[in-house]
């Protein structure tokens, strides 16, 4: 089932750096078009970690996350402080992702370690299966739900829901998005080592603009303010292109009409502003069950 | 020093091509405060379709360029009534419009591509030598596109300050409620802005075409028209202008004397050392002095 | 709260599954004859969209002749088509898929070396033979640290070969002496053959005098060219990955009053690049394992574009010598029992002056590179290709 098994772990990959998006995009309300930057931060970080220094992959995977995280302050901290916002925040962290891409693309070695630029960093050690994985989806989806339904994930709330007034309510708003950024682009980070270990090999042409409106697309079909929305959405954007690849051509035209459709017709997400719960999940597959003439 | 000349030369008309996709934006940003990511589809789709005019159906230069503005007037006339108006008429966060406009904007690329494959075409028009000025040289394309867009944003903002319609836009740029309520339908006011918006990605995608190739692709440029129009000041015409210019002519000054590899890089650099020290953009003002 | 989020993320996850375990049911129904699936990689959408529709219908019309000659030792063949979006992500997916859910015998592609490199390790691991075809970077078939990979093959020269031979020819039959460099960044093809040439080109004297670069997807190269104008070079090399680059380069040059010769290698290859700048290239050097103006050719062009309406170019030529490199494989596996992809690996790596489509090969067991490719030294005259002469390896 080897097939199955990559559908599932490239579907996981995503899942993790989709929840990343969610948390910056979903709740704070800071719109990124740059994840894809952070992906290859946390990528390259780790597996040099693992094939040069010998680390063991967890650790390895723990610190490609950190370094993506530490990094995202050079464009959070004078961001943030200008308060940009909206627009010129995407443009900003678009404008970084594609600069982390260049220097890669442009850096054949550093130092003794040969990054290999165009050609891509090769004979990574390949830790990635499905079992890790799963793992480090769950242990993902666990930190990323403590996170959000605490002060700070509420602060973080708050500041996508109205941060003036958020801010006289006492909440620091840069602490907050900076945090938010951190904990955001960990998880990228994150992924992309997974990434890493499971191709074997890294090239700066896995981390392009599409990769992260791919991401960002997942968080607004899965639902502002919501954690399982995005794993949802996530998962069935790397599965229903698998599904439609019969189709070829079309398959993109169909995945466009569909980003237009489920905005028109259902603008909050599939499961927009609700958090996880058991009733509304039941309610939706109830609803999916009954005939169309009742609904 | 004639280097220096020259990639100015070069500068500037790079710039000229982002000038027409930057105010494209900034009118659509101004009123509705979102970036439509469709543009780069209704520019390639205006490209192909003077292309069929000229190659597959031996029009003229002129009446092929009328058919490309009047087609892609109707398709980005479309994507406003079909993917963007419901989403206003709910008032959706503006997140949900952009992921419409790229759906849209996936969608048409991809249709495009369907049809006429992923070759690069070369426009079929004549190509025409350029003037030399000493040992600099100025392209006759160049200059015909600079007049042209010239033309077109002398002429857009007539429309905007000297009509009728044009004071009802800019109403509804400062506040798109308060505009209704004065009386100003704002679903005309929404049909207006993207005739506009599509005669200028069509005319941008046809000058696009000749000076460098017809593809599905092409649109990819859009990204630096909005880098220009942001570090300009994002909303406002003039400064998407502006913005464009500085954008073009660093890009080639980089090239030339830095490193030709890390253009883009110093591209991004200066958005975000812009967006640092001037977070509104260069001429960026408040709200109530948009467009 | 949590728990209720891993039933219905489960409970979802369960449904996709059974849904493609139905897909693939369907698409494996039992079948009456005896059929071998080969699989073909192929860039249908994305940036490399023009490599699938010049390919695909060749291949397709190859398997139908070979199955209506009654197909190879009682096996009709069926061709397996997947789109890889011109992303690696997706050609490793198509792969896998290929392999898991198709069970192909073996694949052909893909076409290019960022994909070819992880996917090299996939065909070792499930022992399923892959036909590279234009992706030329070593690592390819050997990987970084020296070893061959058992199941990845190509049909096409590799970087360096070409690279040398460039500058081979252009110092010793041009007699260039300054040459200037144009290099698309992103590019791992364009990097490997400036390197080769560049190394080559200096070992024999000559000198380097322009190094420019730029990305994937740029359409503006003035700023370079008016550096390279001013270097004094007499031979601007560029070898791009896509010909839109050259052609472009070719019609701004042209713009800036630049007179340069322009040396290119088989990326570029395609009558397209003709049509957007033929006269701006006139006296180009392009250098080719393969020339659609061989008189051999001129028959399956015609022929070729009237059926499909397709022009016939190098990724026509290179998925059929792949497909025919299968072909041969798997009728030397069927004389010697079943045809599995072991057998198929086995006789593609000891084929021995075998004539495929565009010429006879011998793969190197050693590297999986076809031994002795000729390669085209080709010229534009007048908008057309012309053929120059062919560089024999020593």
């Amino acid at each position: 089932m080897g097939y199955i098994n990559a559908i599932i772990i490239l579907a996981g990959i995503n899942i993790i750096a989709a929840l990343g998006v969610a948390i910056l995009t979903g709740y704070t309300g800071l719109f990124s078009i740059g994840h894809a930057g952070f992906m290859a931060l946390g990528g390259y970080f780790s597996a040099i970690l693992v094939k040069e220094f010998g680390v063991h992959f967890v650790p390895a995977l723990l610190a490609g996350g950190l370094f993506a995280g530490l990094t995202s302050f050079i464009i959070g901290y004078p961001a943030f402080r200008s308060r940009l916002r909206g627009d010129y925040f995407a443009i900003a962290t678009l404008g970084f992702s594609e600069a982390i891409r260049l220097i890669l693309n442009n850096t054949r070695e550093i130092g003794f370690i040969k990054t290999g630029a165009a050609f891509g960093y090769m004979n990574i050690p390949g830790h990635t299966n499905l079992w890790v994985v799963i793992g480090a989806v769950v242990l993902a989806i666990y930190f990323a739900h403590m996170f959000v339904t605490s002060q700070y994930g509420k602060n973080c709330i708050a500041i996508g829901q109205d941060e003036v007034a958020a801010q006289m309510m006492g909440v620091d708003l840069l602490k907050t998005k900076l945090l938010a950024l951190f904990i955001s682009a960990f998880y990228a980070g994150v992924a992309g080592g997974l990434l890493g270990f499971y191709f074997a090999y890294l090239s700066p042409s896995f981390f392009t603009i599409t990769k992260s409106s791919d991401l960002l697309a997942a968080v607004v079909f899965g639902g502002i303010q919501s954690l399982i929305g995005p794993v949802v959405t996530a998962f069935i954007l790397i599965a229903v292109p698998e599904v439609l690849r019969a189709l070829a051509e079309w398959r993109l035209i169909i995945y466009g009409f569909l980003f237009v459709v489920v905005m028109i017709y259902r603008p909050q997400g599939l499961f927009g502003y609700v958090e996880m719960n058991l009733h509304f999940a039941r309610a939706w597959w109830q609803r999916l069950r009954r005939p169309v003439a009742e609904r | 020093m004639e280097l220096f000349i020259q990639q100015l030369v070069s500068g500037v008309s790079i710039g000229a091509i982002y000038a027409l996709l930057a105010v494209g934006y900034a009118l659509v940003y101004s009123v509705y405060n979102f970036t439509n990511w469709a543009f780069d589809a209704f520019m390639a789709f205006g490209a192909f379709m003077a292309f069929v005019g000229i190659s597959s159906l031996f029009m003229p230069f002129w009446l092929a360029m009328i058919l490309s503005i009047l087609l892609t007037i109707l398709l980005s006339v479309g994507a406003e009534s079909m993917a963007y108006r419901p989403l206003r008429e709910r008032k959706a966060p503006r997140l949900f419009m952009m992921i419409s406009a790229m759906g849209v904007n996936l969608a048409v690329v991809n249709i495009i591509n369907l049809i006429f494959g992923g070759t690069f075409r070369k426009f079929p028009v004549e190509s025409v030598q350029p003037i030399f000025v000493g040992n600099v040289s100025i392209g006759r394309m160049d200059l015909i596109a600079g007049l042209i867009s010239f033309g077109v944003l002398a002429l857009l903002w007539l429309f905007l300050y000297r009509t009728r319609w044009g004071l009802g836009i800019r109403a509804s740029a400062i506040d798109i409620q308060t505009a209704a309520l004065m009386g100003i339908n704002n679903n005309a006011v929404a049909i207006i802005i993207f005739v506009i918006t599509g005669v200028l990605s069509a005319i941008a995608g046809v000058f696009y075409g000749i000076k460098y190739a017809v593809y599905p692709m092409m649109g990819i440029v859009t990204i630096k028209a909005m880098i220009a129009s942001i570090v300009g000041g994002l909303g406002s015409l003039p400064a998407a202008i502006v913005g464009s210019m500085l954008l073009g002519v660093l890009e080639t000054l980089v090239s030339g004397y830095i490193s030709s590899s890390y253009r883009d890089l110093f591209s991004f650099l200066f958005l975000i050392v812009i967006l640092l020290f001037f977070p509104n953009g260069l001429m960026g003002k408040n709200v109530d002095e948009k467009l | 709260m949590i728990k209720a989020t891993f039933s219905s993320i489960k409970k979802f996850g369960l449904f996709l599954i059974m849904l493609l375990l139905l897909t693939s049911l369907t698409l494996t129904g039992c079948q009456q004859e005896k059929v071998l699936k080969i699989g073909y990689i192929t860039e249908q959408t994305g940036v490399d969209a023009y490599v699938g529709p010049a390919s695909i219908p060749a291949l397709k019309d190859h398997v139908d002749k070979i199955n209506a000659e009654g197909g190879i030792g009682g096996y009709k063949l069926e061709l397996i088509v997947y789109d890889t979006r011109s992303e690696v992500t997706d050609a490793v997916a198509v792969t896998k898929r290929l392999i898991d859910q198709d069970k192909v015998v073996a694949i052909i592609g893909p076409s290019w070396s960022a994909a070819g490199i992880p996917i090299a390790d996939i065909a070792d691991a499930a022992k399923i033979p892959i036909v590279a075809t234009t992706a030329s970077n070593v690592n390819v078939t050997v990987s970084e640290s020296g070893q061959l990979h058992p199941y990845m093959f190509r049909v096409c020269f590799i970087d360096p070969y070409q690279g040398y031979a460039q500058a081979d020819f252009a110092y010793n039959k041009l007699g260039i002496r300054k040459a200037a460099l144009l290099t698309d960044v992103a590019s791992p093809y364009t990097v490997g053959l400036h390197q080769f040439f560049k190394d080559h080109f200096t070992e024999l004297g000559g000198e380097i005098v322009a190094e420019e670069g730029y990305n994937q997807g740029d359409t503006e190269f003035r700023a370079q060219l008016a550096k390279i104008k001013e270097s004094g070079a007499e031979l601007l090399v560029m070898s791009a990955y896509t010909y839109k680059d050259v052609g472009l380069a070719a019609q701004q040059a042209e713009a800036l009053g630049l007179k340069i010769r322009f040396m290119s290698g088989d990326g570029v290859f395609v009558p397209e690049l003709l049509e957007m700048a033929g006269p701006q290239l006139e006296g180009a050097i392009v250098t080719t394992g393969v020339s659609e103006n061989a008189p051999e050719f001129a028959e399956f062009n015609a022929a070729f574009e009237a059926k499909h309406g397709v022009k016939a170019n190098v990724y026509t030529y290179y998925g059929l010598d792949a497909l025919m490199a299968i072909e041969y494989a798997i009728r030397e596996a069927v004389k010697k029992g079943e045809p599995t992809p072991t057998a198929i690996r086995d006789a593609l790596e000891t084929m021995k002056d075998v004539q495929l489509f565009t010429s006879k090969v011998t793969m190197d067991p050693a590297t999986h590179n076809p031994l002795n490719k000729p390669l085209l030294i080709n010229t534009i005259q007048n908008s057309q290709w012309v053929l120059l002469e062919t560089f024999q390896p020593k």
